[in-house]
């Protein structure tokens, strides 16, 4: 065996009250380490599991709603995704809220980073009367979407998988979810984006659409960046 | 790099040119057509891939709210919760601490017994010192069971889902004053009452999300009365207030809250002005129960956070502490005084005993230290014995290391060969030793006292009196008010060992019998200045744990002049007006609360309801 081992940076994000830890530390189990974001006070957690002979690394971002520059825990959940190259983000999605979840979804996917829905509480949405098809969402996103049921501890193994599993297709010809803006802002994002791709440096370290999305919104954080 | 930053240029003017137009077009901003597009998609998308079975039943959680956050039900259901997480973490915690105490007290003496021995008067500083820093890193460790309760609660008050609600019932009255709803744990904490500790109410800032409110929450939770300061509180009310002893009490544990309000609004108009303010999206999940794994896990984390970062610090900061009170020391004078007085004391010992007396060989020379260290042990020994099996063993053991010194400690009853024996003897050196002992004591306290007026500390106490006699401090109040810093416990101590005096006498009695000018303004003068007082060092570590050192900088300093301000106020203002100590009370609490009003309804431009 002398094949080498991967270690995988899987970034967990999703909204408050999603169950994101419950799922972290489902995932996890004991083995995790807790520090602050350097000279900051929020608390990073990192947790460590193996699979197929990889090292997956997970790495606990803060719970926020969307990822604009408002608070601090949201900006150091985008800094993190920008700028320390996780392989993938796992999304944690509130089943019984999925709509307002998917908000943040959106925002995660723009980033152009291969991403890993873990539908979680489904079993919430369902007593509520809320039947949700799946595969049918996973199409719609183009992403793996994983039912889990975290505090019961259901759907672990089918989460590691597909982790996995996007791990290793990567590179295959992988089509984000895009949201049409609309023919008022399209024409000016596509006119944007092309600037920005003339950039080197620019279109290297960052998703262009996700930049020209943020430049047009007026968000700080991003101006700062170009 | 000039090129690229150029080209980076060129793009924001383009961007802003773009979005003027934009703007201008569609009489909108290009981010709300985004964030509208965002919500539309979502929508889109759950209309696609979800099937709604059934008419949706009100759920549980719809049913639990109506009652939780209820207008009338919803604060009583709160101040339940408030008073059960107080009782819980600071009461019960307390209590445990009883047994744990022992445990931490045995690893101090384990210490203490490899350190260098003492000596009759002057320990040696290899000893002194050490032993000084792990006394304040005891203190510390002793909160640890109040701590793992008050994780474990707050980690299942936001599993549950219940602290949303908290937020949301108390934020409309916190938001005056520059709070927020999830100050009121911080506080409560703190001890918004009586009797709680500011470590884990800054600790408990954490988890406010509005960095303006987590600021302000972190600088006026330290104004809470913490149980170190009760002590002294009760000390100066029951002298100068006892026939208004629950009026004075009452007083004191309201007023902090009032001043704090008052304190929070202006650091969040001036200071912290700048500082981020989260937009308030306060969202009520539903209640879940939480997982006994998911609490453990995040209560130990944090637990190993705090135990971390402190025991690092601390020990610095108790070295320099020590170093403050026994610096620069007695000069050669003193200190051939006390070793005379030492030696006098001793040589009364043997006379007493009988110099040529078989227990004055046993204990001649350096004996005696070796019997007063192991009569020391042998004390805390029985006193951890379990029942009369545990004291048997403790007596053969202690009888085989030195049988001459066990006669003596027990007091010339012992047994030998299973015979009774009376050991007249013996029981004489003992009470000659009682005597001894407590000769010892007085000198090393004496010299202790002695030490700490010469110090740099007591010298602080002593160039300060000029400025502190506005608020009616003299030269030994100042020296207890500074000690207290390292802990507020101190005050009580260091005052009774300042104004040590005849045994018996209470401390009361002392303070009476020697200051005879005081009166109820001195004390409440005293007491507000307490309430004020600046953190004590472990809080204000924590403090820069939270903060940063910035801040704990600006916690120490504004109580310092908050707290002085309002002493000089109640003394030289009451004394001019001719006010007496109830007065001056009830005229200060109706301007602190005239205060806080007005400070509650300026309100900012941008602040929106």
């Amino acid at each position: 065996m002398s094949k080498k081992s991967n270690e995988i940076l899987v970034a967990v994000a999703g909204q408050p009250n999603s169950g994101k830890s419950t799922i972290f530390n489902c995932l996890t189990g004991a083995r995790q380490f807790v520090a602050n974001y350097p000279g900051i006070t929020v608390e990073k957690k990192t947790g460590i599991y193996y699979y197929k002979g990889d090292k997956v690394v997970l790495v606990d971002l803060p719970g926020t709603y969307s990822l604009t520059s408002y608070s601090l825990e949201e900006r150091v959940a985008r800094d993190f995704l920008l700028h320390e190259n996780p392989a993938l983000i796992l999304d944690i999605v509130d089943a019984s809220n999925l709509e307002r979840n998917l908000y943040l979804t959106f925002q995660l996917l723009e980033m152009d980073i291969p991403l890993v829905i873990a539908l979680n509480m489904k079993d919430v949405a369902q007593r509520r009367g809320l039947q949700i098809d799946t595969d049918k969402l996973s199409r719609q996103l183009g992403t793996a979407v994983v039912p889990t049921i975290a505090n019961k501890g259901k759907g672990k193994e089918e989460l590691r998988q597909a982790i996995w599993e996007t791990y290793k297709n990567r590179n295959s010809n992988y089509i984000p979810f895009c949201i049409n803006y609309g023919k008022t802002l399209e024409p000016i994002l596509t006119s944007l984006k092309k600037q920005l791709s003339e950039n080197q440096n620019l279109s290297k370290s960052y998703s262009t659409r996700w930049l020209a999305v943020k430049l047009l919104g007026n968000d700080s954080e991003a101006q700062k960046l170009v | 790099m000039g090129d690229q930053s150029k080209k980076g240029k060129d793009i924001l003017s383009y961007v802003a040119r773009e979005r003027d137009e934009f703007i201008t077009q569609y009489g909108e901003a290009p981010e709300n057509v985004i964030a509208q597009r965002y919500y539309e998609t979502a929508g889109e998308i759950v209309e696609r891939c979800t099937k709604r079975e059934r008419k949706l039943p009100e759920t549980f959680t719809d049913k639990l709210d109506r009652i939780v956050c209820n207008r009338f039900l919803g604060p009583v259901i709160l101040l339940i919760t408030i008073y059960l997480m107080y009782q819980l973490s600071i009461v019960q915690g307390y209590n445990i601490t009883n047994y744990t105490w022992p445990l931490l007290a045995a690893i101090r003496n384990f210490i203490a017994s490899i350190l260098p021995s003492e000596g009759f008067v002057f320990d040696p500083l290899l000893r002194a010192m050490p032993l000084g820093v792990i006394d304040g890193i005891i203190a510390v460790l002793n909160y640890i069971p109040i701590f793992v309760i008050l994780f474990a609660l707050i980690a299942i008050l936001e599993d549950t889902g219940y602290m949303a609600r908290m937020a949301f019932i108390l934020d409309r009255i916190f938001r005056y004053f520059g709070l927020h709803g999830q100050s009121v744990l911080p506080l409560v904490l703190g001890g918004i009452y009586v009797g709680g500790c500011a470590i884990p109410g800054c600790m408990a800032c954490r988890a406010i999300k509005d960095e303006k409110a987590r600021l302000a929450t972190i600088l006026i939770v330290p104004l809470m009365n913490c149980l170190a300061k009760i002590p002294f509180y009760v000390f100066l009310i029951g002298m100068f207030f006892a026939a208004y002893k629950g009026l004075a009490m009452l007083f004191i544990a309201t007023i902090t809250i009032i001043i704090a309000l008052s304190v929070s609004k202006i650091l969040s108009l001036t200071i912290l002005k700048r500082k981020e303010s989260a937009p308030f999206i306060l969202e009520m999940p539903p209640y879940h129960m939480p997982t006994i794994g998911g609490v453990m896990i995040r209560c130990f984390e944090r637990l190993w956070l705090f135990v971390k970062k402190i025991i690092t610090v601390i020990i610095i900061v108790m070295i320099i502490v020590y170093a403050l009170i026994n610096f620069p020391g007695l000069n050669q004078e003193r200190k051939v005084y006390y070793e005379d007085q030492a030696n006098q004391s001793i040589q009364a010992f043997y006379e007493e005993i009988g110099r040529d007396s078989h227990y004055a060989k046993v204990l001649a020379g350096a004996k005696l230290m070796e019997f007063i260290k192991y009569n020391d042990d042998y004390k805390s020994a029985k006193r951890g014995a379990k029942g009369e099996e545990g004291e048997l063993i403790i007596n053969q053991k202690f009888q085989e290391k030195n049988f001459d010194f066990f006669k003596i400690v027990k007091k010339g009853r012992y047994e030998v060969d299973g015979e009774k024996v009376r050991d007249k003897d013996a029981e004489k050196v003992y009470k000659a030793y009682k005597n001894l002992e407590r000769m010892r004591k007085g000198l090393r306290m004496d010299k202790k006292e002695e030490t700490m007026i010469g110090s740099y500390l007591g010298w602080a106490g002593h160039s300060l009196e000029p400025i502190t006699k506005f608020a009616g401090f003299n030269w030994k109040i100042n020296i207890g008010l500074i000690s207290s810093f390292a802990a507020k416990e101190n005050v009580v101590g260091v005052l009774g060992s300042i104004y040590q005096s005849e045994e018996g006498e209470t401390l009361e009695e002392r303070v009476a019998e020697k200051e005879k000018g005081w009166t109820p303004l001195h004390a409440l003068a005293m007491m507000l200045f307490m309430a004020m007082y600046p953190p004590c060092i472990p809080t204000l570590l924590m403090i820069r744990v939270e903060a940063g050192t910035k801040w704990m900088l600006l916690a120490l300093i504004y109580p310092i002049i908050l707290g002085s301000g309002i002493a000089v106020l109640i003394f030289t203002g009451g004394n001019l007006l001719g006010f007496s100590g109830l007065q001056a009370m009830i005229a200060f609490y109706i301007l602190a609360i005239a205060f806080m009003l007005t400070m509650g309804f300026i309100k900012k431009k941008s602040e929106i309801l």
